[in-house]
């Protein structure tokens, strides 16, 4: 199963759960998570169920194309459930099925795995699942995001598209992974994105320049603060989403030593506490367009 | 009343983890007994748990149907304080009367003079409580309920709607009283007689006939092996099958069997093996990947080396060979990772990374790791000179000890510090004796982890410790409770184990002053040293009542000083084995006496004037004890405690005839003193030891 199909074939799945069906979210992002269809929606009584691929950018990840496991942008599937229904776990599995993993044959393991985003004030119980010994997605109840107890819990399940395709189409290396078309046609993962993987993991760790990056974060961290105090919750999470990327950056670049690092941390996490507050003021306000649970 | 019947209680969740699995059962079996006892319903202890990663049950035979229904008396007030004096209800009364819910007919009899307690102190009001027995139907749901309420969770969460909460989601619940299913809610999930198999094998949902039934309807329907006991067989059994297919042995490690006995409901072993050309790595590696990692047993050949194979433990058959495949790609792409790194440490010179340390905070007011290596350095020299340790090796191994911290493949196991820091140190060709100390500084790790084998090892070791404790204490960030993130205990608990079981004879009171002076001029505070050496001591209660010796011993010991802890335990041996003399009684009883006649003076030295001893008591005592005191100093000086006391023991005849014929108080003061001197010379003489007066009988 080439990867666009594994895409659609997950949409298709989810959007037939319920699921809205979103494109990605259009700033460099290092997890679906921080997707606001994800965690914004996490906060308040209103219920929701969204789906979508995400490209995520983990900079320390880059392995300048040479490892065939690591990369410094790879796709979640992200799909958000909220509230998490009873049978959330089945209805995963069915979607491997769906994906045709043959349940009888593999080895699906829950396997512990408490979930914790410092910067976002948020945590969570649940697992990573593991197709035989190898991690394929993450699964997660909220408990709390942006410092705010998650009430209904929102059920967060993230697939690592690159893994369930390397399963599915044998390949050990994930430049090799069919990402379109078949046979002569094909177009790989390696055509598509190995360039990007040299260049961008150049760019990581070696041209990166780190004190253009913090000036960045000290300025955009202050247009932040501005949007909070003119209680414009959704523009002030853009800049906070900017804020963890240029924090990743400088991470990649080794250019934050430990105590630094906690000082960055809190820095984005007040924020995402501020605004978790304001949005949800503001829904209440609007009282709650969706409903409440 | 019908017979006893079991009950049989299963939980049915999502994954749990598998860390506290047999523990949680264990807690919730107490619980429930508890609980049961608590409302009074007869059962029989004789319970059984169950727990697999999808479910906790209990089996509890022999439960009655119903609670036995009593009447309790409840005594009221005497009847002068419930009556005024026109006869009618007084305050206490009615407030007895309501809290009874009592009818008007029942105010009447009291009225009446009837339901009254005679005693022969006076006369009260009673209340006839009739208690109906209760059917367990009832009661069992409740029982459960606050079982489940009680128990000590690590951390619980929520789902969906819900407000209850647990350690993963609660799906289903079967209740059954022998075969009849109970109604009722648990946690919020309504009981029933169904329980689910496994979650790719058998049957999906498997119906209880009768609580007996329980293990082997889930085994032969559900395809789970609900006891612990079945998994742990199943497993075992098939690693030896392979163990003898390879000609391997696995790594058997506890943690790890019971980690994946408690993750799968239907165990099976999957043998799988990597690539020859990875076996060049380090071993401690491999072995991190396999069964930190992924938690599959590595195994070692004939020859005790490592091997290329290792075994999963899957949920369930590998009928096509692709969970081996898959095991097979996931261990391949890890040790990928792990040589990765170990190629890109390996960039740059080992001991260079020792700069990098100073871009490392160690602790926010202790500074970075750099200061604190620079200061472990120094202190390991001083230990080293008093242990005559080969200081050139002490001072190297100190200065790498934590280079290896900022390595990319410590980043990934951090649990390989030390190993690792030694592993480079070693291509690089440091001497052995600085490679084995710089991996063996962190030893004991825990508890009862081994001890560093060589000299320069513990010296290091011992340093690492002190320099932290010193620190700790500075900042007066001594731990409290259960919140002890540096590891403040473990690391004081290692100084003993280190400096008593290595043999290594110190005066911790100056290393600590060492170490303490090895801080800026503002950390040091003369009391720190003291306050370090009281919290050792206070541990060594611990540390010596764990290996049988007695708190009383251990006091007396650290009474008359504790500075040097190898020394002290050779006292509280020499102690414990002084007990058992059958002189020991009366010199204790002796050294209580002495303590407190002395207590009352103020002779402060032991200098007899041997013309002042009249009576033949005293004189004897007095050549006795001159006697005696150098064997019994140089005894001490030398450490044969044992014998110091062998040689003590002999003054019990003479100390009891001095007590039986002389008085110590006498008129004469010259005389008074004189033999309050020569007690003295024999407390000092104890004193060296032990204070002898705090041991119990």
């Amino acid at each position: 199963m080439t990867i666009q199909n594994l895409i659609r074939r997950l949409e298709e799945y989810w959007a037939s759960q319920g699921c809205v069906i979103l494109p990605a979210h259009d700033l460099p992002i290092g997890a679906a998570t921080f997707h606001p269809e994800t965690f914004l929606r996490a906060i308040g009584p209103e219920p929701w169920r969204c789906a979508f691929a995400q490209p995520c950018r983990r900079p320390t990840d880059g392995r300048y194309g040479e490892n065939p496991n690591r990369l410094q942008r790879y796709y979640q599937f992200q799909v958000a459930l909220k509230p998490s229904p009873d049978d959330i776990q089945d209805l995963y599995l069915q979607s491997l099925g769906e994906l045709g993993i043959a349940l009888d044959k593999n080895d699906v393991r829950f396997v512990e795995d408490d979930w914790e985003s410092p910067t976002l004030g948020a945590w969570g119980l649940g697992w990573e699942v593991q197709l035989n010994g190898m991690e394929i997605s993450q699964f997660t109840y909220f408990q709390q995001a942006g410092g705010l107890e998650c009430r209904p819990t929102l059920g967060e399940l993230t697939y690592g598209i690159e893994r369930i395709a390397m399963f599915l189409q044998e390949t050990d290396s994930v430049f090799d992974l069919v990402w379109h078309g078949e046979g002569a046609g094909a177009i790989t993962y390696g055509q598509l994105f190995h360039q990007n993987e040299v260049e961008q993991s150049t760019y990581n760790f070696e041209q990166a320049d780190t004190e253009k990056l913090s000036r960045q974060f000290d300025e955009i961290e202050g247009e932040c603060d501005r949007l909070i105090d003119q209680n414009l919750p959704l523009p002030a999470y853009e800049q906070l989403v900017w804020c963890s990327h240029l924090f990743n950056l400088l991470d990649a670049r080794h250019a934050i030593s430990v105590t630094e690092r906690q000082k960055y941390i809190l820095r984005i996490r007040g924020r995402a506490q501020k605004i978790a507050e304001a949005y949800y003021a503001s829904r209440e306000a609007l009282n709650f367009p969706l409903g409440a649970e | 009343m019908t017979e006893a019947r079991a009950v049989l209680f299963e939980l049915g969740t999502e994954e749990l983890p598998p860390r506290s699995l047999e523990a949680l059962k264990a807690s919730l079996a107490t619980a429930v007994v508890a609980e049961l006892e608590n409302v009074g319903l007869p059962f029989d202890q004789a319970v059984t748990a169950y727990a697999s990663s999808r479910r906790l049950a209990l089996r509890i035979p022999g439960v009655a149907e119903q609670t036995a229904g009593t009447t309790e008396i409840r005594k009221g007030p005497s009847v002068e304080a419930a009556f005024d004096s026109e006869g009618e209800p007084t305050r206490a009364l009615l407030g007895f009367a309501k809290g009874c819910q009592a009818d008007p007919e029942q105010m009447q009899r009291w009225k009446a003079g009837e339901d009254r307690l005679k005693t022969d102190k006076g006369e009260w009001l009673k209340f006839d409580e009739v208690v109906e027995p209760r059917d367990c139907r009832e009661l069992l749901p409740e029982v459960f309920n606050r079982a489940l309420a009680g128990l000590p969770l690590e951390k619980r969460m929520r789902w969906g709607t819900e407000e209850t909460s647990f350690l993963r989601p609660v799906r289903w619940v079967a209740l059954l009283y022998g075969g009849e299913p109970i109604a009722g809610e648990i946690m919020n999930t309504p009981c029933g007689a169904i329980t689910r198999g496994h979650r790719f094998l058998g049957e999906k949902s498997v119906e209880l006939e009768d609580a007996g039934a329980y293990e082997n309807a889930l085994k032969e329907k559900g395809h789970v092996l609900v006891e612990t006991t079945a998994r742990r067989q199943q497993v075992l059994s098939q690693i030896e099958e392979f163990e003898s297919e390879f000609k391997v042995e696995a790594v058997r490690s506890e943690p790890l069997l019971e980690k994946v006995c408690a993750s799968a409901e239907f165990p099976i072993v999957v043998a799988g093996r990597f690539d020859e050309e990875f076996l060049n790595l380090p071993e401690e590696v491999i072995r991190a990947v396999l069964e930190d990692q992924q938690q599959y047993f590595s195994t070692r050949g004939t020859n005790g080396v490592l091997s290329r194979h290792f075994f999963a433990v899957a949920n369930l058959p590998d009928v096509n060979g692709d969970i081996r495949v898959g095991c097979e790609r996931v261990v391949r792409s890890r040790l990928q990772d792990a040589a990765f790194y170990l190629e890109r440490d390996r960039l740059r010179p080992f001991d260079s990374r020792v700069e990098d340390l100073g871009r490392v905070v160690f602790h926010r007011k202790l500074g970075t790791l750099l200061e604190r290596v620079q200061r472990i350095e120094s202190l390991a020299e001083y230990v080293a000179r008093k242990v005559d340790a080969d200081v050139k090796t002490v001072r190297r191994a100190a200065h790498l000890c934590k280079a290896d911290l900022g390595t990319d493949i410590v980043q990934s196991f951090p649990k390989l510090q030390g190993l690792m820091g030694a592993h480079y140190a070693r291509i690089e060709e440091e001497e052995d004796a600085v490679c084995q100390a710089v991996s063996d500084h962190y030893r004991p790790r825990y508890a009862d982890d081994a001890l560093p084998e060589t000299l320069p090892g513990q010296v290091l070791a011992l340093a690492d410790r002190l320099d932290m404790l010193a620190g700790v204490f500075s900042i007066g960030e001594i731990p409290t409770g259960t919140r002890d993130p540096l590891g403040v205990r473990r690391a004081a608990y290692g100084v003993l184990r280190l400096v008593v079981e290595c043999g290594l004879d110190l005066d911790l009171k100056d290393c600590l002053v060492q170490a303490v002076n090895e801080y800026p001029e503002s950390f040091r505070d003369d009391g720190i040293p003291q306050a370090v050496l009281d919290y050792l001591a206070d541990r060594m209660y611990g540390y010596g009542t764990e290996r049988g010796q007695s708190r009383d011993a251990i006091e007396a010991v650290l009474a008359v000083g504790s500075a040097r802890p190898l020394d002290a335990f050779g006292r509280v041996r020499a102690v414990e084995g002084f007990r058992n003399l059958p002189q020991a009684k009366v010199l204790v009883a002796t050294h209580k006496r002495i303590r407190n006649i002395l207590r009352e003076t103020d002779v402060n030295d032991a200098e007899i004037n041997s013309e002042l001893l009249t009576e033949p008591a005293e004189r004897e005592l007095a050549d006795r004890l001159v006697a005696v005191r150098e064997e019994v100093q140089e005894n001490c000086a030398a450490g044969t405690y044992g014998e110091a006391l062998s040689s003590l023991a002999a003054l019990a005849e003479p100390v009891s005839a001095f007590f039986d014929e002389v008085l110590v108080m006498a008129e004469d003061q010259k005389i008074r003193h004189n033999r309050l001197r020569l007690l003295r010379g024999l407390q000092d003489l104890f004193l060296g030891i032990a204070d002898f007066s705090r041991l119990q009988d």
